[in-house]
């Protein structure tokens, strides 16, 4: 359970967030709207662990995260979060399954369920992409790969940042498909979204706007 | 389950460091550089010093020294001899003198003697003289024992390229020579210098001529119109000649260093004060002042590897902040994905580490290969140092291995801590 108290986001002078208060329960599917600029990726980020609210409470399963260490903030961030950006941001050089396994690497346990991962896999269709360079996938593949990425330590929650933006309809359908599914599984999924038709899927849909969280 | 271990992200950082070749070769080059000056510096006097004066530290652990007698007019021979005792090994006459001279159509080589005395401490495995000790070993014959001591007998041991010029494969021993005794007559009422008289001498012993002065010989009288060779006669020192008796100069070799202060007091009571009458040089001092000059220009070399060292290092924190830089969204990844600041770090200290192994072994493999080389090219053109040989020390490649991983790791700190600072959401943005 996520849960945001009075959280405000400043960059200098320009408030981005202001006095945001929200909870987000396990298993939730939520999206977040709102024009360009209106601060989406910047309250992901601070929901993901990435960033550090300004002010205001943060606490993740009823723990205090603001002010933790680097150390235990990432450790959460490896373990709690799964990221699937806009760009993809896969590690161009590597093949797919080094880029899957970046969490793992870094993670404590360095474990990987290999049944699990396998079925993921199955599940994106990318298994017979596993030793090519992300380099050569189109959007679509480079997409689910990066699904892969986020779920593969299988973390509580999966933060999306408009990662449909660049698909077509077909590749769109998966991705939303698979969100569907995690979320059956008891994953809570926060997705920031430009598309209005995505919000049908969501247990609740919030739009960001000057700053508040409505 | 999987398990991802160290290997697995050592590998992965391993291949990170080839991303971008030029940038690995320009960091490359500049910890290379000064670790190959380093290593082949090194090599290269280590392998001069202890080719050449290794066997010194032998006679330094011996406690040779040696005693320069300036001039010992005012003391007779017999005088030292009685003060000295057994105390030395062999003294050397200051009385070079012409033995033989050959001559052939296009080559002419002269073979001059040192007479040098010995006592019953010289057993022919060590030749002892005052400029220099070399082992050896008595082929043919034998050397003084007591009884030639008592006798005085004209005897003399050669060594084996004398026995070779004068009397080829024929055994020596039994056959005598003459050795021409040189010093000041009178004739007309005008001093001159010149042959006195012939002083035979019955050849016992036959002594291996040092490896040196054989390949010196053998390479003079295949190249050299006009040479020399000096070899060393050596006699009992009860058998005195009396034309010699007075040397301008004569070299001791002690085995005792605790006399010479005895020696010191006797030897200059009565004598003017403030005549230098000699000059006492131990191994000790010879082989500490070699030392010494080796050490300062090994000194004056790291000093050189320290100021390359440190250009390449405000190159490579240049270098490496540019690389971060391009991997900034790689980094946003890694970090949004669970890697701490201290993990990025270390991370980028790794692979810092893992170029500088490879300039360390590159620079290794080139100085060793390059000494190797050197050497065998030295040796080709100067035969008669065929005794360099390289020698390589641990201590060097350790050294050498703890300036570069060093100097690379220091460099790297700076670029590590600006990647581990590196904001997530702006590196993320960023691609
Ligand atoms: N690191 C930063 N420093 C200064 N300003 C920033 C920083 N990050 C974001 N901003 C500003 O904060 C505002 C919100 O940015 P953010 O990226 O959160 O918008 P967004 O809603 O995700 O927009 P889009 O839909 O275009 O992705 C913008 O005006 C942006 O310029
Ligand atoms: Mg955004």
């Amino acid at each position: 359970m996520i849960k945001l108290e009075n959280v405000t986001k400043s960059f200098g002078d320009l408030i981005v967030l202001k006095d945001i208060s929200v909870t987000i329960n396990g298993g939730d599917y939520i999206t977040i709207m709102g024009k360009s600029g209106a601060g989406k990726t910047t309250f992901i980020s601070m929901l993901g662990l990435m960033d550090r609210p300004t002010s205001g409470k943060y606490l993740l399963d009823g723990q205090d995260v603001v002010n933790k260490l680097d150390e235990e903030v990432s450790r959460l961030r490896n373990e709690e979060f799964g990221f699937v950006f806009q760009g993809y941001n896969l590690i161009n050089d590597l093949t797919v399954e080094e880029n899957i396994l970046i969490p793992v690497m870094y993670g404590r346990k360095k474990q990987v369920d290999v049944e699990y991962l396998d079925s993921l896999l199955n599940r994106l269709d990318i298994k017979h992409l596993l030793h090519k360079k992300v380099n050569k996938l189109s959007g679509g593949e480079k997409q689910r790969v990066a699904i892969a990425r986020a779920v593969v330590n299988k973390p509580a929650t999966i933060i999306a940042d408009e990662p449909t933006g660049s698909l077509d309809t077909t590749n769109r359908d998966a991705v939303l498909q698979i969100f569907r599914e995690l979320n059956k599984e008891g994953v809570t999924i926060i997705l920031v979204t430009h598309d209005i038709s995505l919000t049908k899927d969501a247990t609740r849909s919030y739009r960001l706007a000057m700053g508040h969280l409505i | 389950m999987r398990h991802l271990g160290l290997l697995y992200r050592i590998n992965h950082l391993f291949k990170n460091i080839f991303k971008n070749r030029t940038r690995f070769f320009l960091v490359l080059f500049g910890l290379v550089l000064p670790g190959m000056l380093l290593m082949t510096a090194y090599f290269a006097l280590d392998s001069i010093y202890y080719s050449n004066f290794n066997e010194y530290r032998h006679y330094q652990e011996l406690n040779l020294f040696e005693v320069r007698m300036n001039n010992s007019e005012s003391r007779p021979l017999i005088y030292l001899q009685d003060e000295l005792g057994e105390k030395y090994i062999t003294y050397k006459h200051y009385t070079k003198g012409k033995l033989a001279e050959f001559e052939t159509a296009n080559q002419s080589f002269t073979i001059y003697y040192d007479l040098i005395s010995t006592n019953s401490h010289f057993t022919g495995d060590l030749i002892v003289a005052g400029d220099y000790v070399m082992p050896s070993s008595i082929i043919k014959g034998r050397v003084f024992n007591e009884s030639d001591f008592i006798e005085n007998k004209p005897y003399v041991v050669i060594d084996t390229i004398l026995s070779g010029i004068l009397f080829d494969t024929e055994d020596p021993i039994g056959k005598t020579i003459s050795i021409p005794i040189y010093g000041y007559y009178l004739e007309n009422g005008i001093e001159k210098y010149g042959i006195l008289r012939y002083q035979p001498l019955e050849i016992i012993g036959v002594l291996q001529a040092d490896m040196r002065s054989q390949v010196e010989f053998i390479n003079n009288l295949e190249n050299d119109e006009n040479f020399a060779y000096n070899t060393g006669l050596y006699v009992t020192s009860s058998f005195l000649i009396p034309e010699v008796i007075k040397p301008e100069a004569i070299t001791y070799v002690f085995y005792d260093t605790k006399d010479i202060n005895r020696m010191s007091a006797n030897f200059l009571s009565g004598i003017p004060t403030g005549t230098i009458l000699y000059q006492v040089n131990y191994f000790d001092g010879i082989v500490y002042s070699i030392q010494e000059q080796y050490q300062t220009l090994k000194l004056g070399f790291v000093a050189v590897a320290v100021v390359l060292l440190l250009i390449s290092m405000v190159s490579i924190i240049s270098i490496m902040i540019f690389a971060v830089k391009e991997r900034i969204g790689e980094i946003g990844v890694k970090k949004a994905f669970g890697a701490s600041k201290v993990k990025m770090m270390i991370d980028f200290l790794i692979e810092g580490q893992m170029t500088s192994i490879f300039a360390f072994l590159i620079s290794l493999i080139v100085s060793i290969y390059a000494v190797y080389i050197g050497f065998y090219i030295f040796r080709y053109n100067h035969p008669s140092l065929y005794f360099y040989d390289v020698s390589i020390h641990f201590d060097t490649i350790i050294l050498t291995f703890l300036l570069i991983n060093l100097s690379s790791l220091i460099a790297t700190i700076i670029p590590a801590s600006y990647a581990a600072r590196i904001n997530i959401s702006d590196a993320i943005k960023f691609e």
